[in-house]
Order: C-alpha cells, then structure tokens, then sequence
C-alpha cells in the first residue's frame, strides 16, 4: 500500500471518530425531539432553543465561577422549565386543536426565544469560562480528546439510562403507554398531561446538556438553537422520529456524514449533506431506518 | 354495604361532535349486578360509556358514582375513584408485553400482595395471557387482545366494570370464554355495565338491561323479561 493509501485510512479514521463525538451530540438533542414527537405527535420546533436557554445557564453558572458539574445541572435544570413552561402555557392549551395550529405554534415560541434571546442576552457569541483543559491523546495518526471521550460515554450512559427508565420503571413504561394510546393511557388512571410535561423536561434536560457542551467546545449565542436544532430533527427523522433508538442512530449517522463529507471533500458541503441523507431516507423509507412503513393494526 | 347504587344516571345529555348522540338518558346500577345496556350501531352506547368513563363531557345532567358527583372529573381521576373501562376496540397497548399491559392496569395500585392475587385471577381466567405475558401485546389475535383488555381494565380492581363491545369482531369460539369471564369476575364480586350488540348472550348473563335507542333509552327490565319480549326478539334477537 502506498503511504496516500495509509494516510487517507487515518484521515477516514479521525473524521469517523470526530462524527461520533458530533454524532452524541446530535443524538442527545435528537432524543428530546423524539420523545416529545412519539407522545403528542408534535414536531417541537423550539425544543432547539431550550438547548440554548439551557445553554446560557451553564454559560452564567461557569461565569460565576461555579462548578462544571453545577454548570451541567443548572443546564439541564434550566432547560427543563423552560419546556415545563412553554409545555403549561403555550402547548397545553392548544393540544387536540390539530397539528398544523401546534406546528405554527411551535415555530413562533421558537422565534420569541431566538429573538428575546438576543435582546436579553445579546447577538454576540460568548465564549464559555474553561474549566478544564483539553487533553489530546494520539493514537497512530489519529487524535481523541477527552471531551470526544466524555461526550461518547455520557451519551452511551443516557440511552441505557432511557432504556431502564422506559422498561423498568413506572413511569417510563406509562410513558411507552401513553406514547402509543393517550386515551386509553388516561383511562387507567395516569395523569397523561403529567406524563407529556415529563417527557417535556427530560427531552428539553438532555438538550441543554448538548446545549452547555457545545456551548464549552465552541460559544454560546442565542441563534444556537436553530441549526442544532435543525440537525438533531433530521437526525430523528432518519432514525425514525418517535422511536429512541432511531433518534441515537439518526443522530450518529448524521455527525459522521457531516464529518467525513467535510473532511474528505467539502466542507462547504457539511450541511447539505445531512439534508441530502433526509431525502433519500423520505424517498426510500419516509418512515426513517426503524420506522415501521406498515399501516398500523388497528 | 352502601344501599345508594353504585352508579346513578340522571338526564345525560352529551354530543358527540355535532351530533346528539346521548339524549336525556337516566340509569342505575346497583351493587354486584351485570345490567346490559344494548342498542344498535350508533344508538349512543359507546358515547354514554365514554361520558361515564370522562372521555367525553356531557353537556347536561348528573352522574354519581359511588355517592360522589364524577361528570366534571378528568378520567384518570374517574380511575382512581374505582371505575374502569374495557374500551370498544380493545385499545391495548400494542407496543408493550401483555404483563406491561396488565401492570398498567394496576398503575395507580400499591398494594403489591392484593396486585399479585389479582394477577394470579385474571391469568386463570385466560390462561393464555400467563403462557404469552412477556410477548408484546401486538403479537395476540383479537380475542386475545379482548382477553387483555378485560384483564387490564379488571387489574385496577375497579368497583365497577365498563365493558365496551367484548364480543365485537372475535371467533365464535373465544366469545363462550369471554361471557364465561365476564360472569366469573361478577361473582367475584365485581359490578358490571356491559355494552353489547350480541343481545341473546348479554342478556342471557346479565340481571338487568336498558335499550338504547338514537341516543334515548326506550326499553328496560329484568334481562329475562327482555329476551321474551317480542320488540327485542324482533329488533335484536333475529326472530
């Protein structure tokens, strides 16, 4: 083998491994648009700007020298009653008006908190406080941070702790219930307004830890949410909006695609080949690689 | 024991969408009765049940269950207060294990010993359910996934019972099990409000019934009463 040969193997090998820390990153944020989608059927546009509003709590908590463990929960937390809120005041109400009336809805609070955003917090990126240094370790030809790594491990550590949560607790299963049949789910007793606020606050929890890790490798700005956003949607449409393991496997296919088209051809490209990816998988399975393409039984 | 029944009705109204569907309707169920409440499609069954049960809201009129106003409850609240319904289409949880489903059932329950005795009941009562528990509910035909539903709705233990339409669409053969069941779990203790078209079977277990008809009740009486009446025998009985 030549050495371009070798040399082109270890570029595969580090944008591979660059798309699956991308990729974990999509998928937390994908998990919350899926979730949400699979019990209410909506496609929650702003759930993109709780990741930024989650953002800019861990982004205040590091300036004022807390934690970065704090900075985690104070983006987590804030990200979750954010959605609380939005799910109380702007979602419930409208609920079993149709899809089109929540979809348009869903654009207009993500739009109120991109541009109350940038009233209350500024246009300007802002670079979070580091916290800890970025260890770079090489392997042959090809470098791992320990960002990359922490970031795939969470990630890992979050879809087993989904899985547990929706086969082994009660909650979760009743969240499985409800996700399939909301009527019947309501006719055993479960609050299913209860449930639908939870899976609000997880999905939005687990967007503002994306939100607060992205923030940390690259800036906090109130626009974030919008192409993140994007993204983690098509990420759980080509998994296959509504199913979790979808949403982990759309966004993973995604951050890789991304990363290795901008790597070995055009990084002008990085975007629309996720775009590319989406219509293809609408074209040839619209219901995403694990979606089921058969009616239901009724 | 209360002498109050344990579910009264008086002058429901509800519309089901922009149709009249229930109109002016009044009933009672005493304790530890099976009473039939029959009527052909779109008589308003379904509607009634789903008013009783809080998935629709009337529009006029009071219902008491169990001595407590329930007409302005949400349903999960109508659940906890002990009643349940077996919905028309069985309505399970195609995506969960049958044992998920049957968990559900019991969600609002802690008691873990009484949750068990009941599961130990409903799995003698259908013995397929204990043969298939840990395969997901979809995997079940239609009788099974009647059998289910029955069992979900009876695992929280309810008062009273709403059955919606149990023999609709299921072979011949399961629907003997199924009315064997129904009148198994009264014995058990277990009031009854079955909602069917089978008319001869229903009213064959049942103590008493209602006929339902465009949304008013035109007939009631003791269940024998009714299969010898000749208006039944004509309009539901096929002879």
């Amino acid at each position: 083998m030549s050495q371009d040969t070798i040399y082109f193997f270890w570029d595969c090998l580090q944008y591979l491994i660059n798309g699956i820390a991308q990729g974990s990153l999509y998928a937390m944020v994908a998990l919350g648009y899926t979730m949400v989608y699979g019990i209410i059927r909506l496609v929650n546009f702003a759930h993109g700007e709780f990741l930024m509003m989650g953002a800019f709590c861990g982004y205040f908590a590091l300036k004022f020298n807390l934690p970065m463990p704090v900075a985690i929960i104070a983006s987590m937390l804030g990200a979750g009653i954010v959605a609380l809120i939005v799910e109380r005041l702007i979602y419930r109400p409208i609920r079993g008006e149709g899809r089109i009336p929540a979809l348009i809805t869903a654009i207009g609070a993500s739009m109120f908190f991109q541009y109350t955003g940038q009233l209350v917090f500024g246009a300007d990126p802002k670079t979070v406080r580091p916290v800890f240094t970025e260890v770079v370790y090489n392997f042959g030809e090809v470098n791992v941070s320990n960002i990359q790594i922490f970031i795939f491990f969470l990630t890992i550590f979050i879809l087993i702790f989904l899985w547990w949560l929706t086969h082994y607790t009660r909650i979760g299963v009743a969240m499985r219930a409800a996700s399939y049949n909301l009527k019947a789910a309501e006719l055993m007793g479960i609050n299913t307004n209860r449930i639908i606020a939870f899976t609000f606050f997880l999905g939005a929890s687990l967007a503002g830890l994306a939100g607060i890790l992205m923030g940390y490798t690259m800036s906090v700005e109130p626009m974030m949410g919008l192409s993140l956003g994007l993204k983690a949607f098509v990420a759980a449409v080509v998994g296959g909006i509504g199913i979790i393991p979808g949403a982990a496997l759309g966004g993973y296919i995604i951050g890789i695609a991304e990363n290795m088209v901008s790597g070995l051809y055009k990084s002008s490209w990085r975007d629309g080949v996720s775009f590319f990816i989406l219509i293809i998988i609408l074209l040839v399975r619209p219901g995403g690689i694990l979606g089921k393409n058969s009616k239901e039984k009724v | 024991m209360s002498t109050h029944p344990i579910l009264e009705i008086k002058n429901l109204n509800t519309y089901y969408g922009n149709i009249h569907a229930v109109k002016n309707i009044s009933l009672s169920i005493e304790r530890g009765e099976i009473v039939t409440l029959l009527g052909s499609n779109g008589a308003g069954k379904t509607t009634t049940l789903h008013t009783i049960s809080g998935l629709l809201k009337a529009t006029a009129g009071e219902i008491n269950f169990d001595n407590q106003s329930i007409q302005n409850l949400p349903a999960h609240r109508i659940t906890a207060l002990g009643l349940a319904q077996s919905p028309e289409g069985r309505q399970i949880f195609a995506n969960l294990s049958i044992k998920e489903n049957l968990d559900m059932g019991a969600y609002l329950r802690r008691d873990n010993a009484g949750i068990k005795t009941d599961l130990e009941f409903v799995y003698n009562l259908f013995p397929k359910l204990l043969e298939r528990r840990s395969q997901l509910a979809q995997t079940l035909s239609g009788g099974e996934q009647q059998m289910l539903a029955i069992a979900r709705a009876y695992m929280s233990r309810p008062k009273l019972l709403l059955l919606d339409e149990p023999s609709l669409g299921i072979a011949p053969i399961l629907v003997g099990t199924i009315f064997r069941a129904i009148t198994e779990i009264n014995q058990n203790g277990m009031t009854i409000l079955l909602v069917e078209q089978n008319a001869n079977l229903a009213l064959k277990i049942s103590h008493r019934a209602y006929v339902l008809t465009n949304g008013e009740i035109t007939l009631q009486g003791k269940s024998s009463e009714l299969l010898s009446n000749p208006e039944i025998k004509k309009a539901y009985l096929g002879n």
